[in-house]
């Protein structure tokens, strides 16, 4: 490849389909939300289930997401991929949810009959250690449950996780390391 | 990490690798999207695009047509576009996410289609629909280059100003005017361009890479 056609490459590449489709976004495009939709829904709707462990609550996330689009948009600035940046929207929309999920869990975990509220798609040993393991993130502050299910169990940098929370990285490794210690008394403790 | 706290994490994973579309999801974003259209006084263009959803015959399937949220031109108009039916779920998930279609129907037949509205012409939208249409989807650098250049005559400051002038950055270097790509780039390498921080790290990589090519004859 010579140089000129790297460079164009380059150009191409930095003139791509996301920053089309930004630019689509920004200006309420006709496809725009439906395409953002369609090719982001998974990952908002993982991150969104892993975060909260609540399949309803998980929707209604992905949900407020992206009515929250057009209106989110006015502050994107291109300096994060797009992807990380619907996480950040979705994550300062997930407070309440997770509120709400963890009242749920109580609520289910006082029923005689154990919890009931699955989905059959996880097999029982891990759904009962993913349970156990948000029932102790419902017992953190939300700010280092979110950095945990970033850094740990999404397993991203601490960098992206910044970016995406628009916090210092120094933060975000204060927070998983919280996250952490105070977990792992939780979990020992549930396991005594 | 604990054992424990490490198996715990790898379960709170994987339940996040178990998730695919949800049809209903879908439906409540197109509603919520038309809800807030409804608001901003755009009623015909939703039942617009409401009227084609029916004729599609597939109820949650999101349907195309022109909405305007809040009703303010600096708001951005949003389009509920259609969202093609997302693939068929595994079976375990056809019990929790399973969507039917019949008691939506109702909720569609309410809406009679109307007329839609006709679109409002505005000289820069077009001149920089022009200008993006050249350059994302035409072969000719040359022609995109003047269209950016038409946009920004009559937009030097307008709201997709950054945005044509680095798509006009790219047109230069297409054409090989490495000289004028690289001042073009210029003010987005030193921040110096509203937003700050557009397109930096980028701009930063293609001058450094423009400096290593040679200008062709004749160019500057």
């Amino acid at each position: 490849m010579t140089a000129l056609d790297a460079t164009l490459a380059l150009a191409a590449e930095t003139g791509s389909d996301e920053a089309d489709l930004v630019e689509r976004l920004r200006r309420g495009d006709r496809d725009a939300i439906a395409q953002t939709y369609v090719a982001y829904q998974v990952p908002i709707r993982a991150f969104a289930r892993r975060l909260v462990g609540d399949p309803a609550a998980a929707e209604d996330i992905v949900h407020d997401t992206f009515l929250a689009l057009p209106r989110a948009m006015r502050s994107y600035r291109g300096e994060s991929p797009l992807r990380a940046f619907l996480i950040g929207v979705a994550v300062n929309h997930s407070r309440r949810h997770i509120r709400s999920a963890a009242r749920r869990r109580k609520a289910i975990e006082r029923m005689p009959a154990g919890p009931q509220a699955v989905d059959g798609a996880l097999q029982m040993e891990q759904r009962r250690l993913a349970e156990k393991l948000w029932r102790a993130l419902d017992a953190i502050p939300i700010d280092q449950r979110i950095a945990f299910v970033l850094c740990e169990v999404e397993q991203r940098t601490s960098g992206e996780a910044a970016a995406i929370l628009d916090a210092p990285e120094g933060t975000i490794r204060s927070r998983v390391f919280h996250a952490r210690k105070r977990l792992r008394e939780l979990l020992g403790e549930d396991a005594r | 990490m604990s054992d424990l706290l490490a198996r715990a994490t790898e379960a709170v994973r994987a339940a996040g690798d178990d998730v695919g579309a949800d049809a209903a999801t879908a439906l409540r974003v197109r509603r919520g999207l038309e809800s807030r259209a409804k608001k901003g006084g755009v009623l015909a263009a939703i039942a617009a695009a409401l009227g084609i959803a029916s004729g599609g015959g597939v109820a949650w399937a999101i349907a195309s047509g022109r909405l305007t949220i809040g009703g303010s031109h600096a708001e951005p108009a949003v389009v509920a576009a259609p969202i093609p039916a997302p693939a068929p779920l595994p079976a375990k998930h056809a019990v929790a996410h399973a969507m039917p279609s019949a008691p939506l129907a109702p909720i569609l037949d309410e809406v009679k289609p109307v007329e839609p509205p006709k679109p409002r012409v505005d000289r820069l939208d077009v001149l920089y629909r022009h200008a993006h249409a050249l350059h994302f989807h035409g072969d000719d650098p040359a022609a995109a280059l003047a269209a950016w250049d038409d946009y920004l005559r009559a937009a030097p400051s307008g709201r997709f100003a950054a945005e044509a002038r680095y798509n006009r950055a790219l047109d230069l270097i297409k054409l090989g005017r490495y000289a004028d790509a690289r001042a073009a780039l210029a003010p987005f390498a030193d921040g110096s361009i509203a937003p700050r921080g557009y397109r930096h790290d980028e701009a930063i990589d293609l001058i450094d890479r423009l400096s290593t090519l040679e200008a062709p004859a004749g160019t500057p």
